[in-house]
């Protein structure tokens, strides 16, 4: 398998200034997605995961902004790229599917035409053919009866069915690039093994990437081949999917596996059960982002903000428990004494 | 790009010609050279059916589609033959009048003395109306097919019929040509001699003659009226009068239009149309003769200085025919109160002496100079009653003005003095040695904000004259027919205005001692009078009685002035003012006759010169709507196109 | 659909009940504030009192009151609506109201296009430039509007745009009368006959009345959109739009607008309801003889059958502007149905 870069982001830092204050959702988060992989975003609620994607999809609500950093598509600079040439990219090159079915789908249309739009808006076609094509689209995800789904509206189908309707419209122009933001959680178990199996079928079929973001280990565990782990608008361990269960380095992904019982690990498992708060994002805790809740926490770690280094051959981690970000900080003068009020848990 | 720009300039010039165009095409161009009178009013009509008319509105409208047997000279309060091209007046209480020939209504038919006799009988009170009136018209299957019957005397909404109570009978002769006949509708046309209407009243009744100008007792075609029936007359009585316009339409709360009726029997109107307007919010009536909406108006009291001061606007202001005054309760009788202390003439002096008349006439908070002082019971625009040596003493006259000072003289030498020395006179001085505060009540009905003004202004005169007023409000009824009637107050504040154009319904009813409240025994209530004072006076009755009678008017005049000296030495009110009437139009308009009565009478002599440059001219105003139509359709799709593109 | 139709059968019986407990409402209210409407007959008192007596007996005014109310309800059962007493004395409700209610009709088309052509487009734009100076500028205009008195406003119009630049006649009253009388809403009768003159007329003479009408109407639909938009801008579909490559006037009027204007539809229409009830300010102020303005002199002149057919009319013409704006709500939002 060669290794393509299709997206890479580098450095990025997005920041909402709101009446409170400047909120550092995103501070320097370095991640590229390669061409026909499946790569996993996964972190605590607030961790800027849903940020991240949307950076790219340059949809960051007001009042956010991407202060700095560089995004490239295909080569292409994301964020250099003008509002009116975003548009050709959105829908078509680059797609994004959201976690709520309820809402995600205009209410006042009918499916068919909602999927028709998106072909409509990035080809030249009528909109008769292009509805046509979105029936096409739908027999093709092996959607049942589809001819009578696409004259339906969104609040008289399933929660499953509006889940691969967006599917259907994130694929309608069969994309380089699938942002899959949770696109599971709010459906019952049946129901997303079948929605993650035809996003598994796409990426073979469709030769389309996928960007799968989730709160959940075990869907990591089962669809991705790599995994990136945020917290707190940072990335703190990127590295393939068999690793991170194996082999976990940083301090909080320990603390995400071990929180699972064993025998949960492969059904659905939040991350909800690690000791203390996600920090605010106005005030973010100095050094490592992760020290008040870290119980390896060092005073290096409140003075010095660890870098994502390659600790090992393909496996990055942000921690000075490891020799490169070590090396780095004794350099700089860092202590290596435990921190005296840390966590212990 | 270039092609869309193309068609968009194509599409706005293309629209606005043809709404320029359709415009100047429009059927209703065609009209443009005719002049229309336009009248704002305060409010609707309520009935174009002379007989039962009482309000001003109607009766706008009425005077000039409706004739009435004696007329007035424009401007003036003097008669001329209107219908009757004369009379006579016979001592024996009896009137003639010769009715003028050659008159046609306005659907063509010739008018009659029957139209007339028929009109005439109409009017009066049930009782009244002759027998050959009732049988032969009214009940009558063939002269009456719809069976309409006229209403009976108190289901009238007018009260008007009360004038000619004291008519005895009204009937048809032909003293001069036709002999004693008993006419039909048919047989009156194929006269050619005079024909004559005789009136004979139950007493002598000497202003008997300006009954017949009133609106009331003006002249319909009887066939349209017994056509139309009492709702047809009301709301569109076509055909039905001889007056300088006829009836056009009347939509109901926003105008009635009358057309110029070219057949008239005196001056042909100028204009074509008359458009009376309703328009019921008054600084929409002021701005709409200040922009030219409208011709002519009743200015509005608030509004009068701005319109006086405009150069397109000329307005008249002169004495008008009501009185304002306070009265004071003359009867000592009545109540008992304050032992009747206002019975006295010398007390009502100094009373008169302590009310600001110039305050009331000219303070922006009353009249704001609408107004002129009222210096005797009759108004100057009665000439030949009115005695204008008469004048307030600080002018060089007899009548009392504003002066505290004498006020305090008068009630001292009375000697109403202050024993308890509490600043309010005690009438121990009066009457049974009583310590009892000196203390009035001012009666005024609710609502009217001026005559509560009055009462303060008065109440702080009188205090410092030592006299404590009691201020109070009363809804009209109550203030009129119960309290005034009961004499609940000693003094109040009240208007008069005439129901016929003479003196006596300036002294009759007021002053009369027959006019007075009326005591029941058995109840033990009384029933009010329009004489509430209580006057009293057996040489004022005798007067005023006497001068009913008189024909002679040069004596009549000798008899109202005798009275009037009298009442004014009594000082049986106090003589406050005479609302002032005023009129405003346009100077685009001429020939105006501002008549004393306040109404728009004798609108036939007015002329109107179109206005130069009366706004945007209407095709301007097409093509303008056309290119901001276009305007905005082609942006509005351009905008759309733009938004659902891409 | 067919649930629809049962649905606005179902209102409109509905409506029976609701126009007799109005009907009896007003008729006691009317009955117990002070006031009589034959002493407005004559002039200042000059009526006699005999005369008041008998005309009282005339209009059944002596009745017992629920006696009255009854012989009133079977009048109007059988479409009897009476004669008006102190009003236009003598003249047919019926004929008064039928006069009166397409000016009112007029004057409600001319506000509800301002309120919709001018409110909807402004909301939508204040709610996409949020915080700019053009939303500022819009949303302290639609304050302005919401809280300025309307006949105040009506001056101010005749004032500026009458007086001081004579563009628009300051009063209704003058307004071309059209030769062909079908609807009596005079644009409409204009276009029928191709009068144009009419047409102008017409446009002209409504122009202010309708600005001051509908500036209340039109800061209220502005903000009512103005609020949903940003709520619906908020939902997760536009999101969804937008990724889909939507442009921004594309998001905001196909996707935003429509749901947006949900909420909105039953603000213009109860306004347009009221707007039809009458606008007696405006009315009185342009002089235009319209529905409200009749229905307030009825009020103020105790004529109790004109109030009552009045009240009588705006309730079902409320009721149904209700209904309208439910009928129409199923055809904007699919999730409803009846
Ligand atoms: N519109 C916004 N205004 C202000 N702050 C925002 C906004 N959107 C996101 N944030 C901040 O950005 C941070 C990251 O949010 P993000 O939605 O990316 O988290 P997430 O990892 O996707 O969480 P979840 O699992 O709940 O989806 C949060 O702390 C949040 O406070
Ligand atoms: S850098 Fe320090 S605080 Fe941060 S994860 Fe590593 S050990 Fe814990
Ligand atoms: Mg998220």
């Amino acid at each position: 398998m060669t290794v393509n870069v299709l997206l890479s982001i580098r450095n990025l830092k997005t920041h909402f200034f709101t009446e409170e204050g400047v909120v550092q959702a995103l501070d320097g988060v370095d991640l590229e997605v390669y061409e026909k992989e499946i790569i996993g975003l996964v972190g605590e609620t607030g961790s800027g995961k849903s940020v991240t994607a949307l950076s790219v999809m340059r949809l960051i609500p007001q009042p956010g902004f991407i202060v700095d950093g560089e995004i490239f598509f295909k080569g292409k600079p994301l964020h250099l790229l003008s509002e009116e040439q975003m548009l050709r990219i959105r829908g078509k090159e680059i797609t994004m599917i959201f976690q709520d079915p309820m809402n995600a789908l205009n209410p006042v249309f009918t499916v068919g035409n909602q999927i028709a739009e998106t072909i409509l808006l990035h080809n030249d076609v009528t909109y008769k053919e292009a509805f046509n094509q979105s029936i096409e689209l739908l027999r093709k995800l092996n959607i049942p009866k589809p001819e009578r789904i696409v004259n339906s509206y969104p609040h008289e189908l399933s929660g499953g069915m509006r889940q691969r309707i967006q599917i259907a419209i994130g694929l309608a122009c069969q994309p380089a690039l699938l942002i899959a933001d949770e696109p599971t959680t709010a459906l019952d178990a049946t129901i997303e093994v079948q929605v993650l199996e035809l996003i598994k079928k796409l990426r073979d079929e469709f030769n389309t990437s996928i960007m799968l973001i989730t709160h959940d280990l075990g869907v990591i565990a089962e669809m991705c081949d790599r995994v990136v782990v945020m917290y707190a608008g940072n990335i703190v361990e990127k590295t393939d999917v068999k690793t991170i269960f194996k082999q976990p380095l940083h301090p909080y992904t320990q603390a995400l596996l071990e929180a699972i019982p064993y025998a949960e690990k492969k059904k659905k498992s939040r991350l909800t059960t690690i000791p203390g708060t996600v920090p605010n994002l106005i005030n973010p805790p100095s050094g490592c982002r992760f020290h008040p809740r870290c119980k390896h926490a060092m005073k290096v770690c409140k003075t010095l903000k660890p870098m994502l280094l390659e600790e090992q051959p393909g496996h990055f981690v942000s921690c000075f428990l490891y020799s490169k970000n070590k090396e780095a900080a004794e350099s700089k003068g860092g202590v290596f004494e435990p921190l005296p009020d840390r966590i212990i848990y | 790009m270039r092609k869309s720009v193309k068609y968009s300039l194509a599409l706005i010039i293309v629209l606005s010609l043809a709404a320029g165009g359709l415009i100047l095409l429009s059927p209703s161009r065609a009209q443009a050279g005719e002049t229309t009178l336009k009248i704002a009013q305060a409010g609707d009509p309520i009935t174009l059916d002379p007989y039962d008319s009482w309000d001003s509105a109607s009766n706008d409208i009425i005077v000039n589609i409706y004739d009435t047997l004696v007329m007035y000279v424009p401007s003036t309060l003097n008669f001329r033959p209107g219908l009757a091209v004369g009379w006579q007046i016979l001592p024996n209480t009896t009137i003639i009048f010769n009715i003028r020939r050659n008159v046609t209504f306005h659907n063509g038919d010739p008018m009659t003395p029957y139209d007339v006799w028929w009109s005439l009988q109409r009017v009066l009170p049930d009782a009244k109306r002759s027998a050959l009136f009732n049988s032969t018209y009214i009940n009558n299957a063939t002269a009456n097919p719809h069976g309409y019957q006229w209403a009976e005397l108190v289901d009238r909404e007018s009260w008007v019929w009360l004038l000619y109570e004291n008519i005895k009978d009204i009937r048809m002769a032909d003293i001069g040509f036709w002999g004693n006949t008993t006419y039909t509708g048919d047989n009156a046309t194929a006269g050619d001699g005079w024909a004559e209407i005789v009136v004979e009243f139950d007493a002598p009744f000497a202003p008997g003659l300006s009954l017949f100008s009133y609106a009331a007792t003006s002249i319909v075609n009887w066939r349209v009226a017994t056509e139309l029936g009492p709702t047809g007359m009301k709301f569109a009585p076509v055909g039905a009068g001889t007056g300088p316009f006829a009836f056009n339409s009347w939509i109901l709360n926003y105008k009635v239009v009358l057309d110029k009726w070219p057949n008239y029997w005196g001056q042909v109107a100028h204009v074509d149309h008359v458009e009376y307007q309703t328009i019921l919010s008054a600084s929409s009536r002021t701005l709409a003769i200040t922009t030219g909406l409208v011709d002519l108006l009743y200015p509005e009291a608030s509004d009068w200085y701005t319109l006086k001061d405009d150069p397109n606007i000329e307005t008249w202001q002169e004495a008008g025919l009501g009185t304002r005054y306070i009265g004071f309760q003359c009867m000592q009788n009545v109540t008992g109160r304050m032992f009747g202390i206002l019975s006295d003439s010398t007390v009502r002096k100094a009373l008169s002496y302590a009310i600001n008349y110039d305050e009331i006439i000219n303070g922006e908070q009353f009249l704001n100079g609408l107004g002129t002082r009222l210096t005797q019971p009759v108004v100057p625009a009665i000439e030949w009653a009115y005695n204008s040596s008469i004048k307030p003493e600080n002018e060089g006259g007899i009548l009392p003005y504003y002066n505290l000072t004498k006020a305090n003289e008068t009630l001292n030498s009375l000697g109403l003095l202050d024993v308890d020395g509490d600043g309010i006179r005690d009438i121990k001085g009066w009457a049974s040695n009583s310590t009892d505060d000196f203390t009035l009540i001012y009666g005024y009905n609710i609502g009217n904000a001026l005559r509560e003004r009055v009462g303060y202004l008065l109440q702080d005169a009188f205090a410092q004259i030592g006299v404590k007023l009691i201020v109070q409000g009363d809804p009209w009824d109550v203030f009129l027919y119960t309290n005034l009637a009961a004499g609940v107050y000693d003094l109040w504040f009240l208007g008069w205005g005439p129901d016929y154009i003479d003196p006596d319904t300036y002294f009759y009813p007021l002053f009369h001692s027959s006019f007075g409240a009326v005591y029941d025994n058995d109840t033990g209530e009384y029933t009010w009078g329009t004489n509430a004072a209580g006057v009293n006076i057996s040489t004022v009755d005798y007067l005023l009685d006497a001068a009913r009678s008189e024909t002679n008017q040069t004596l009549r005049a000798e008899m109202y002035m005798n009275a009037t000296n009298i009442l004014i030495n009594e000082y049986v009110w106090g003589w406050c003012y005479i609302p002032d009437n005023t009129y405003a139009w346009r100077t685009t308009i001429s020939g105006f006759t501002h008549s004393p009565l306040l109404q728009f009478d004798d609108l036939e002599y007015v002329v109107k010169t179109a206005g130069a440059g009366a706004g945007v001219p209407i095709e301007i105003i097409g093509i303008v709507i056309g290119v901001i139509v276009a305007v905005a359709v082609i942006s509005g799709i351009a905008y759309w196109r733009k938004g659902s593109a891409a | 659909m067919k649930g629809l139709y049962a649905y606005i059968i179902r209102r409109l019986i509905l409506l029976i009940p609701v126009v007799l407990g109005v009907m009896l409402i007003t008729f006691i209210l009317m009955h117990s504030i002070p006031g009589n409407p034959v002493a407005y007959l004559g002039g200042s008192g000059k009526l006699p009192p005999e005369a008041v007596e008998k005309l009282v007996k005339i209009y059944g005014l002596d009745q017992p009151l629920f006696i009255q109310f009854f012989l009133y309800l079977a009048n109007l059962f059988q479409g009897n609506l009476g004669t008006s007493i102190s009003v236009n004395p003598g003249a047919n409700i019926t004929d008064l109201i039928v006069t009166a209610f397409p000016h009112t009709v007029e004057l409600t088309i001319y506000s509800a296009i301002i309120m919709i052509l001018v409110g909807i487009p402004a909301g939508v734009i204040s709610a996409k430039k949020r915080n700019s100076l053009t939303d500022n500028v819009t949303r302290v205009g639609a304050l302005i509007g919401v809280s300025m008195p309307v006949f105040w406003l009506g001056i101010m119009l005749q004032i500026i745009f009458g007086v001081v630049f004579p563009i628009f006649p300051i009063l209704w009253a003058g307004i071309h009368e059209p030769a062909v009388k079908v609807t009596g809403i005079y644009l409409i009768d204009g276009f029928i006959s191709l009068d144009f003159r009419t047409i102008v007329d017409s446009i002209m003479h409504y122009a202010l009345p309708a600005i001051a009408l509908g500036a209340l109407s039109l800061s209220i639909v502005t903000r009512m959109v103005r609020s949903s938009m940003l709520e619906v801008l908020g939902e997760d579909y536009i999101r969804t739009a937008r990724a889909k490559g939507c442009s921004e006037n594309a998001t905001i009027y196909r996707h935003a607008l429509r749901n947006s204007l949900i909420p909105a539809t039953t603000v213009i229409g109860l306004q347009i309801g009221g707007l039809l009830g009458g606008a007696v300010l405006t009315e009185t102020v342009f002089a235009i003889p319209g529905i409200g303005r009749l229905i307030t002199d009825a009020i103020m002149r105790s004529d109790y059958p004109l109030v009552m057919a009045g009240v009588l009319f705006i309730a079902i013409i409320y009721i149904l502007s209700n209904l309208v704006v439910d009928v129409l709500y199923a055809y904007l939002d699919p999730r409803i149905r009846y």
